[in-house]
């Protein structure tokens, strides 16, 4: 049964397919039903294949199923191949299961749109993109899954285009994107020149049988990694991701939370190999990724919009997978992947519960007091805080200590810093969301007060469902301290970690409990602070603002950076197209193209005038043609 | 194998065709759909004997005629040919006044000379079947005896026709009195072997090229397609655009191909062809740009294309040649679909003029006839990219870059034509009351499974590409 | 070689230069009586060639099809020994086809003089 993992990624393109073109005569139930049905299929599939994966002998290789060859040019070939290994398997699960729930949300929240089969037919031709990038078994085709998931988060997020501020943000989102992707391609051929291959078993032969050395190795490490900070939305190019919270919000979740934004991530744990290889490349990882921890957490303590709070804590949590990956401990990143898609697709999917119930209100300073209107959508808003603010005992926890303590166990005490730094950010800004929010005094319009209710079953029930993961999807990957050998996330991912099997940590146990304690006492603190600055003493924040005035505006324009961007680099570029345009392109280029036109086009005229219609002439070119044919092979 | 199973493809099409005609005296008129149905039948039973046949190696008159795989592919490509040229011909004979069953008789006679021509490597046998097609062709270009432009055709094709056909016995004799074989392979031996030719070899050779040119079209042996392609009834245009033109080709590939690998003596040749190709890509190219009625436009095209193509005999790109008339195949009936479903009873809609607005009055037709365009133009995603992309750059491996640099700028003129086609489909107010018979299913049908093939080549070349590297194995022997 | 293809192209060229000195030296004068057809001086009989019945094209091409098939008989005949039976069966078919030819050509009306 294990063999038709391929059939995975197909079932939604196929469902995408059928809406495209039947999708405005569906009634609308059938078009969600079929859209939702064909990711849960694809569900099953994964569930099947990860159970014939659990069944395979220790140390096979990992299936790969070749469709096609699809490319094939010279030296250079590119397989339609996919493959099913551990790390797919994760991914797998993260995308189609997570996916699954953020579809069926949608039922309810999208049940107004105009555009309903539109929406359900981009959100499975995602599903399918996604599921092409991490299933592929080579470069070439992960590239495709990458566009394809480029694309679809382009005309997502500009979903709504008849909005000015979304068709902008759409195309913001891809321009940024394709900048990193300029350097993901420029990575992808510099491994078919020194490797000749895009297949991933190519990959880390030839870096095990050392033929890329270790300077190549690091420029494409770079390189590759210079795509993954545009994907994963990391310092320099994650301008674009608060932007495209103008995208409805189950996109905010499906794609900017759960899944496409992991793509760098996934894509560097793929790549493990080079990175261990490289040494530089993965430190550059390691502290991009500390460093967009940190600092995107600043930015989301003074954001008043609940989905960008939202947004800039994914780009901050992100930044945690980074450190995990780029300190050698790619299994935690990945650890951190995968619990940080169900809290955080939680929290978005409750916000936009919130958004929902009170009928489209995006900003936190017109709310407060909703604890009491929201029965449900409250306490699996707080599960899903509680959990990203790394209380002990839920997912988040598990996976941020994991990072945390790999950082330590590995010398890097500089990063391990700035990470407990970034946790205490973390749990303050997420706090002070909820008590903003759901605490404190009400804030309401009266006209959206009138119109306060609980979302449709449609949209709690993946709400509960998501909490109660949130709750116990860490448990899979406790760390050593509570007990020997539990934890079985880490030996699941085993296979595919090449190279650095002797980096595993070896802390004595008191300086792990230590560490663990450490986290604990700052997720606390985080809370705390939050308690005291919003509930207890609402002055306090006016305060700060009013004695740091210049820290506080600096944050709240978010350091200035759209502004510095636009000025460096966006609208020099504008204006120097301009200038081309019009002395370069105007002037010389259409010159000389519509000069060669017309004599184009006047040599045909001659040419054409030959043709007289006269069988005569026509025989008297054929004689000509084959006397000057037959003298040129004499002579 | 040495069998008599081996004459069961070519059989069957005979006995389809000898069927038709004598069905065709029986059969009220109003009836004659169901010839063009018996057609399909036998087409599909040839066809499936081919697909039975791939991997046995049959062959018959001591190896005279020879049922390799490089053969069964042409033999394929050319079923599929005259299928959908009998699937889009049904509407349009009764619609045109063209309905004389002898119609898809003689399709499939042409298709037998065709067969005859693709599986010999004897020239004799060779020149048989070019002429069992040629007559068969000519009966088809003026099968509309009420219109002067068809009798025009018919008239044209039929003496430059007779003309070349001299040109091409008169190189096999020469040839014979040369090497004592009618032979390919031992002619070509003869090339190899031998270091001064005589006079009479290498005019032989040139006389066989000159034949082979006005097949394919090749300028300036050209002059008759554009004024054939014009008059003849639009469905058999279609096919000679595409079928003779895959079997001239077949046999030059079978002519050259061993040739150029150790190759001593075939630089003349080499020049010869080189300057055909340079010839015919660019005045092709030129002369389309002036042409104002869209069959014209594509006859000039199919002579450009028929450019391309020997620039894949230079580079010896044995498997691009096949890939490339597969793709073309497909876009260039599907161009021709497009525009034989722009007609409606007594009447075809030819000039460009009445191409205007087509593209929202019928959105269907426009769109497909677009990516047609598209792919004869040569934009990815479409087969038509991939296949020149794999000409051209084996043609660079081969250090012609000259040839390439020439070829890359005739497709580059091309593109005008073909997306002033587009232009006036998409953004002309229509100035002409087009409307046309649209209950034509077969024809639609065909137009989907091209559209089909040219989306499907263009993007996922692999598995096509797999056959022809079996097709072509034969070929270096 | 070389040298006989040389005396085809002096011999060519020469050749075409002289028609067309003709052409281009050549005084060019005409009249209506110039333009109309010879005729050993005699006024012209008839307007034009009339046109001979299709008819007769059509049956002149059956007989030459019929008999020109007959005439491969012969050969079969001198050796219908030699190949024995198989021979027959050979002849039967190639036969066959012309009879289908000739019920084709009859059902068609080719052999109704006035139709």
């Amino acid at each position: 049964m294990t063999e038709i993992f391929w059939l995975i990624p197909f079932i939604p393109a196929i469902s995408s397919f059928i809406l495209v073109i039947f999708g405005s005569k569906l009634p609308r139930k059938y078009i969600s039903f079929q859209a939702c049905f064909a990711v849960f299929i694809s569900f099953a599939i994964t569930i099947i294949s990860f159970v014939g994966l659990m069944q395979m002998p220790q140390g096979s290789s990992p299936l790969v199923k070749n469709l096609f060859s699809w490319i094939q040019s010279g030296s250079f070939k590119a397989d339609l191949s996919f493959q099913f290994d551990p790390l797919t398997a994760v991914m797998c699960f993260v995308v189609t299961g997570v996916g699954l729930l953020i579809h069926i949300y949608s039922i309810g929240y999208m049940a107004e749109d105009k555009s309903y089969a539109r929406f359900f037919t981009l959100m499975n031709l995602f599903t399918f993109s996604m599921l092409i990038l991490v299933m592929a078994s080579n470069l070439v085709l992960m590239f495709v899954g990458w566009e394809g998931v480029g694309f679809c988060s382009y005309i997502l997020i500009g979903f709504w285009y008849e909005k000015h501020s979304a068709a902008n943000a759409g195309k913001k989102a891809f321009i940024v994107n394709r900048i990193g992707d300029a350097g993901f391609l420029l990575g992808i051929f510099f491994i078919f020149i020194h490797v000749g291959s895009g297949e991933f078993s190519a990959i880390n032969e030839a870096i095990a049988g050392g033929s890329i050395t270790q300077g190549i190795a690091t420029l494409i490490a770079l390189l590759l990694f210079a795509g993954a900070t545009g994907k994963s939305a990391q310092i320099p190019l994650y301008v674009w991701l608060p932007d495209a919270m103008e995208g409805p919000t189950p996109v905010s979740a499906l794609i900017h939370a759960a899944t496409m934004v992991t793509a760098g991530v996934y894509m560097v744990a793929r790549m493990n190999a080079l990175y261990t290889l490289s040494g530089t490349g993965a430190n550059v990882v390691a502290i991009i990724g500390a460093v967009t921890a940190i600092y995107a957490a600043t930015m989301a303590l003074v954001q008043n919009d609940i989905k960008r709070v939202l947004a800039y804590s994914t780009i901050s949590q992100i930044g945690y997978m980074f450190i995990g990956c780029g300190v050698g401990a790619y299994a935690a990143g990945i650890f951190h992947l995968y619990t940080h898609a169900f809290f955080k697709s939680l929290l978005f999917l409750a916000a936009g519960s919130v958004i929902h119930a009170l009928s489209g209100e995006l900003d936190m300073r017109k709310m407060g007091g909703l604890r009491k209107y929201l029965p449900i959508t409250y306490p699996v808003f707080l599960i899903g805080a509680i959990a990203i603010a790394g209380v002990p005992f839920l997912s988040g926890f598990f996976s941020k200590d994991a990072i945390l303590t790999s950082a330590y166990a590995r010398g890097q005490y500089g990063i391990w810093l700035l990470g407990i730094l970034g946790a205490i950010l973390t749990a303050f800004y997420m706090f002070r969301l909820i008590f903003l929010t759901f605490y404190g005094k009400e804030r309401l319009e009266p006209e959206t007060k009138a119109h306060l209710h609980e979302s449709p079953k449609s949209m709690t029930i993946p709400l509960v469902i998501l909490a109660f993961f949130s709750v116990v999807a860490g448990y899979i990957g406790m760390p050593v301290v509570l007990g020997k050998n539990i934890n079985w996330f880490n030996s699941f991912l085993a296979p595919i970690i090449h190279g650095g099997p002797g980096h595993e940590a070896h802390l004595s146990i008191g300086t792990e409990w230590l560490l663990i304690l450490v986290s604990v006492l700052v997720a606390l603190t985080g809370i705390y602070l939050a308690y005291v600055f919003y509930l207890k003493k609402p002055e306090i924040p006016k305060k700060l603002v009013s004695r740091f005035p210049f820290l506080y505006k600096l944050l709240y324009n978010k350091y200035y950076v759209d502004e510095i961007y636009n000025a460096t680099f966006v609208n020099p570029t504008i204006k120097g197209s301009k200038f081309v345009y019009k002395n370069f392109d105007l002037k010389i280029i259409d010159g000389a193209v519509n000069g060669s036109a017309s004599a184009t086009g006047f040599f045909g005229l001659i040419l054409s005038r030959l043709h007289t219609g006269l069988i005569k002439d026509y025989a008297l070119v054929f004689l000509l043609g084959a006397i000057i044919l037959i003298g040129y092979l004499i002579f | 194998m040495n069998t008599y199973t081996a004459l069961y493809p070519i059989l069957t099409i005979v006995t389809g065709a000898l069927l038709i005609i004598l069905l065709e005296v029986f059969l009220k008129k109003e009836k004659k759909d169901y010839l063009g149905f018996i057609a399909v039948l036998f087409l599909l039973a040839s066809g499936a004997e081919c697909i039975k046949f791939w991997n046995k190696g049959f062959s018959y008159f001591e190896g005279t005629l020879l049922l390799d795989k490089f053969a069964l592919f042409f033999f394929l490509i050319m079923i599929l040919t005259v299928i959908f040229i009998t699937l889009i011909s049904l509407k349009y004979l009764s619609l045109q006044h063209t309905d004389h069953g002898e119609y898809y008789g003689l399709l499939l006679f042409a298709l037998s000379g065709m067969m005859i021509m693709v599986s010999s490597r004897d020239f004799l046998v060779i020149f048989l079947g070019l002429e069992v097609l040629s007559m068969a062709s000519y009966a088809l270009a003026g099968l509309k005896r009420d219109d002067e432009r068809s009798s025009e055709a018919a008239i044209k094709y039929f003496l430059l026709g007779s003309f070349a056909s001299a040109f091409l016995v008169f190189g096999i004799a020469l040839l014979y009195g040369a090497v004592f074989s009618t032979d390919i392979s031992t002619i070509m031996n003869f090339f190899h072997v031998e270091t001064n030719f005589s006079l009479m070899a290498l005019t032989g050779m040139a006389f066989i090229i000159i034949g082979f040119g006005f097949k394919i079209a090749v300028v300036p042996f050209h002059m008759w397609t554009p004024d054939v392609y014009q008059g003849s009834p639009t469905p058999v245009t279609a096919f000679f655009s595409v079928g003779p033109k895959a079997a001239g080709f077949a046999v030059l590939m079978r002519i050259f191909f061993p040739f150029w690998k150790e190759a001593v003596n075939s630089e003349i040749f080499f020049h010869i062809l080189w300057i055909l190709s340079v010839l015919t890509m660019v005045v092709g190219n030129l002369v389309a740009l002036r042409q104002k009625n869209v069959k014209r436009i594509l006859a000039y095209s199919s002579i450009a294309h028929a450019g391309y193509i020997l620039v894949a005999i230079l580079a010896g790109d044995n498997s691009g040649l096949l890939f490339y008339l597969t793709v073309y195949l497909f876009m260039n009936i599907g161009a021709f679909s497009a525009v034989i479903a722009l007609s409606r009873k007594g009447k075809e809609f030819l000039e460009l003029e009445d191409y205007s607005g087509i593209g929202f009055r019928y959105p269907w037709i426009g769109a497909t006839f677009t990516v047609f365009l598209f792919s004869l133009a040569g934009f990815p995603p479409t087969g038509g990219f991939l296949a020149k992309f794999y000409i051209f750059s084996s043609a660079v491996h081969k250090g012609l870059v000259p040839l390439v640099i020439i070829g890359v700028l005739a497709s580059l003129i091309s593109v005008f034509y073909y997306l002033r086609i587009v232009i006036y489909m998409y953004m002309r107010e229509p100035t002409r009351n087009v409307v046309i018979f649209s209950y034509n299913p077969a024809l639609f049908l065909v137009l989907f499974l091209c559209l089909y093939g040219v989306l499907m080549l263009g993007i996922f070349p692999g598995n096509i590409l797999l056959y022809i590297k079996q097709a072509v194995a034969p070929l270096a022997f | 070689m070389s040298e006989l293809f040389l005396v085809f192209l002096v011999t060519g060229v020469l050749g075409i230069i002289l028609v067309l000195i003709n052409k281009i030296l050549g005084p060019k004068k005409s009249n209506p009586t110039k333009n109309t057809p010879f005729e050993c001086g005699s006024p012209y009989l008839q307007d034009r060639i009339t046109p001979v019945p299709i008819k007769y094209y059509l049956v002149a091409f059956l007989f030459l099809l019929f008999d020109v098939e007959v005439v491969f008989l012969f050969p079969w005949a001198l050796v219908f020994k030699k190949i024995g039976s198989p021979a027959l069966i050979y002849m039967a078919v190639y036969i066959l086809i012309l009879a289908l030819g000739f019920i084709y050509a009859w059902k068609k009306g080719a052999f109704l003089w006035e139709k």
